[in-house]
């Protein structure tokens, strides 16, 4: 658990880097995939509440600092999502496709609120872009890719291979 | 001991609370215009691990072209061999008209249009999402970048506007692009000469919005029309290219007309820009 409670919050913040760089081109009618979202989940279900909202935090702020978006609000979104997400943990096991998917694609909706909901008393005029097209687009490209991030995570021990029968 | 075995049962509670509070209130901090020195110390950080992604995939995938480019560039050797002929040709008629577009520029004064230094960069990252749409441009304070100058690049024979400068670290630079709904430019139809004010809608792939042009301009515009920056009471200098007019409203509440424009640049396909610093000395 320590050996993997260690690299994970480094995985995250070299996912959002890795997204504002190599990834930025990967666009499908205005939406891109949010790996940080489902890796953060995954994490999340694995370690619990404590982890993920700091996992969350640091995710968060990383993209804090590289966006234009008020220092906080990635901060703020990803973190209470990393928080619920490790709810999750114990009551909710994660099977190769069908939890993983379910979770993620809640997970995705709660961001696109809670962001919905600051943008609405911070920055109003930004709030009518968060539910579009795009939301949907991301939610799908989510959806596809989150049993392939689930199996790459485990191939590469970042989570224990034999995660889901140890859950049970 | 009572209080020890609340804080570790609630451990995650609290700290929960504790993130979310500083994370509104440096929203709230931000909103109101409080600059916050932090975010800068941390966006110079990270801004280093990007430039450094960006550069190690720029290498990788610059190398793969090039192995599949080495192939091309075979084949069109031998083409381009036989053309060279031609283009020797061409040379001479070049030369002619060189000398003729040298006197036109001077009888027209274009080139006091271009009389502007600029830095050149290369757009290294994107936000992720799309509320706040930023670019992160390669080149930072230590080149000279400032707040608030403008971004421009070349497109298919125009310069267009890109934005401005946000925020800048030592060593990048954030764009504020035009179609954000951050962005409000003063703006100028180039043929008609009605001025207005530009404002984006957020997406990218969307159009900008002219608002406040006066309705007796309505038989003038055209379709097409080029609408250029005005350069009045504006960091933006005068002559930009903005954007074309695809579309025009004239909502019967409002004392002015509202026209929809496609921008010059084509947002998705854009990887260098041009930051104009200053007029040349």
């Amino acid at each position: 658990m320590r050996k993997y409670s260690l690299s994970s919050p480094l995985v995250l913040v070299t996912l959002v880097i890795l997204q504002t760089t190599i990834l930025k081109n990967i666009e499908i009618f205005g939406a891109k995939p949010d790996f940080v979202l489902i890796v953060m989940v995954i994490f999340s279900n694995y370690f619990g509440t404590l982890r993920g909202e700091l996992f969350g935090a640091a995710a968060g702020l990383v993209e804090d600092f590289l966006t234009l978006a008020p220092p906080g609000f990635n901060t703020f979104v990803r973190t209470l999502t990393g928080y619920l997400a490790g709810v999750t943990k114990g009551k909710i096991f994660l099977d190769p496709v069908i939890t993983p998917v379910i979770l993620v694609g809640f997970f995705n909706l709660f961001k696109a609120v809670i962001m919905y909901i600051l943008l609405i008393i911070f920055i109003p005029r930004n709030a009518p872009m968060v539910f579009d097209t795009a939301l949907l687009f991301q939610l799908i490209m989510n959806i596809l890719l989150t049993p392939f991030v689930l199996l790459l995570l485990k191939v590469t021990k970042l989570i224990p291979a034999d995660y889901e029968s140890r859950s049970i | 001991m009572r209080f020890n075995n609340y804080v570790s049962k609630h451990l995650s509670i609290l700290v929960l609370i504790v993130i979310l509070v500083v994370s509104l209130t440096s929203i709230s901090l931000s909103v109101g215009n409080i600059k916050i020195q932090s975010h800068e110390i941390g966006a110079s950080f990270f801004s280093l691990f990007q430039i450094g992604v960006s550069k190690v995939s720029t290498f990788f995938s610059g190398t793969i072209t090039s192995i599949s480019e080495l192939k091309k560039l075979k084949s069109k050797y031998s083409s381009l061999r036989d053309k060279v002929a031609d283009y020797q040709v061409l040379q001479r008629d070049i030369h002619e008209l060189r000398l003729e577009n040298q006197r036109l520029r001077a009888q027209i004064g274009y080139s006091q249009t271009l009389n502007v230094t600029f830095i050149s960069s290369q757009i290294i990252a994107q936000e992720p999402g799309k509320l706040f749409r930023t670019m992160v441009l390669d080149k930072g304070s230590k080149s000279g970048i400032h707040r608030n100058m403008p971004v421009v690049a070349f497109q298919d024979g125009f310069q267009g506007l890109v934005g401005r400068i946000a925020a800048v670290t030592a060593y990048t630079s954030k764009v504020l692009p035009v179609f954000s709904r951050d962005s409000y430019v003063s703006a100028r139809m180039l043929k008609s000469r009605y001025e207005g004010l530009v404002n984006g809608e957020g997406d990218k792939y969307g159009f900008l919005i002219m608002n406040y042009i006066k309705k007796q301009a309505k038989e003038k515009v055209k379709f097409g029309d080029i609408v250029v920056t005005s350069g009045v009471e504006s960091i933006y200098p005068e002559g930009l290219y903005i954007g074309r007019v695809r579309e025009m409203q004239t909502p019967e509440w409002q004392p002015s007309l509202q026209l929809f424009l496609e921008p010059i640049i084509d947002f998705s396909r854009l990887e260098y820009v041009f930051i104009l610093t200053g007029e040349k000395k």
